[in-house]
């Protein structure tokens, strides 16, 4: 019976093409293991072969990723292999993206799994984990043995048709989804078992997993109101009349900006609520109501604070994932801090 | 430095869970800064307090409660 075909990804420096002086190199494929897919050969053992190992620095990747991803994906497509592993990458950001976005091209263009190992820290992991296989490794090379003999485990689960359906305890990354599944016993015996275990001191596991928030330190204002530039943002979905960003009013994926130069008060004709979430019939007759523009604009002359920001930055927060929340979270923040924007008040629906 | 920031929000709960430093109350969920019961000026009133409201919050240190 022929073997397992593997084909291996690995960047410029554990594919030995050298160091960080190596990262524009381009994307290239050989033929055999190569570094740590030796280590890999080993850990998966007999019944499959280290066909080919892919290689491209980080920089070439990480400037063009889906071009780089589609060349190499088409390499890796002449040595037909049966599953694809990429790196692991530990906590390397350029290199976790570039395993991540490799890893989903194959998998898409050609219709090979693919799996790859990161450290829980590495933007990859948030980022490719809906779509990608990911092994849980530690933050660097120090653990390459245990990250391979882990990946390389639950690559021979992949060649035996196991679609890893439970990632977690495979040792990988959830990827977000869910699965009906038919219990034996009812909700209530299981949450008393559960909550039995947890005063027990004994293992027990959640059925229903709660998102974790970050925590970001309260900022202080080091001036005071009267001299700072304070702007107002809204999640809860101002627009442009007629919506011309085509923001959507739910799972909202954009900012939008609306300029308040010169102006005193919302009026209807200026702007207007897109939003699936609350009725906006009431904020619609009055937009003050959700961005209390004209009051704001009192204070500003009564001197309560030096000046209003003149953007109102929106968006609409329904159904909105973390992650976009996040980023959308910071794209604004971003714009405010390169405007010297000191504090902002945020009206949320 | 980061932005000082302030909330205004009808769902303190939800804001107070995910970590917001500074949540002042707002008027409903469907009208933060306003209320279509009371007459215009009113209505400036009450959005006037609410900013005074979050003024004074953004001048404080902030929490981090989480519920």
């Amino acid at each position: 019976m022929e073997s397992v075909r593997i084909v291996h990804y690995l960047n410029q420096f554990f594919g030995q093409l050298g160091g960080e002086e190596a990262a524009g190199a381009g994307p290239q494929i050989k033929p055999g293991a190569i570094g740590p897919g030796r280590v890999l050969q080993g850990q998966l053992g007999d019944g499959f072969e280290v066909v080919a190992t892919a290689i491209c620095g980080d920089n070439t990747f990480a400037d063009a990723p889906e071009a780089t991803a589609q060349e190499l994906a088409g390499l890796i497509a002449e040595f037909r292999p049966r599953i694809l592993i990429a790196g692991p990458a530990f906590n390397s950001g350029r290199y976790g993206q570039s395993c991540g976005e490799l890893c989903a091209a194959v998998q898409e263009r050609l219709g090979v799994p693919a799996l790859t190992g990161m450290y829980d820290e590495n933007p990859g992991v948030e980022q490719f984990r809906s779509r990608v296989l990911i092994v849980r490794t530690g933050p660097s090379a120090r653990t390459m043995g245990e990250a391979l003999r882990q990946m390389a485990a639950v690559a021979r689960r992949m060649a035996a048709g196991d679609v890893i359906d439970r990632p977690a305890q495979a040792g990988c990354f959830p990827r977000g989804m869910k699965r009906a599944v038919v219990r034996e016993e009812i909700a209530a015996k299981r949450a008393i078992d559960m909550l039995l275990h947890k005063v027990a001191g004994e293992p027990w596991a959640t059925e229903v997993s709660v998102p974790a928030f970050d925590r970001v330190a309260p900022v202080k204002i080091n001036l005071p109101l009267a001299s700072a530039t304070v702007a107002l943002v809204t999640d809860g979905g101002l627009v442009v009349k007629g919506n011309p960003d085509r923001m959507p009013n739910g799972y909202c994926d954009r900012i939008t900006a609306i300029p308040i130069r010169g102006l005193e008060r919302f009026t209807t004709d200026l702007v207007e609520a897109h939003h699936g979430g609350y009725d906006t019939q009431f904020v619609n007759q009055d937009l003050n109501r959700l961005v209390p523009l004209d009051a704001m604009r009192q204070l500003e002359r009564e001197g309560a604070v030096g000046r209003l920001y003149e953007t109102v930055y929106a968006t609409a927060g329904l159904g909105m994932s973390l992650t976009n929340a996040k980023k959308l979270g910071r794209e604004i923040g971003q714009r405010l801090r390169q405007d010297g924007v000191q504090a902002v008040i945020l009206t949320s629906t | 430095m980061g932005i000082a920031t302030a909330q205004v929000c009808s769902m303190r709960q939800v804001a107070t869970m995910v970590g917001s430093p500074r949540i002042v109350t707002g008027k409903s969920v469907l009208h933060p800064t306003g209320d279509p019961a009371l007459d215009l000026a009113g209505e400036r009133d009450l959005r006037r307090r609410i900013l005074q409201d979050a003024l004074k919050a953004l001048e404080s240190d902030g929490t981090q409660d989480a519920a």
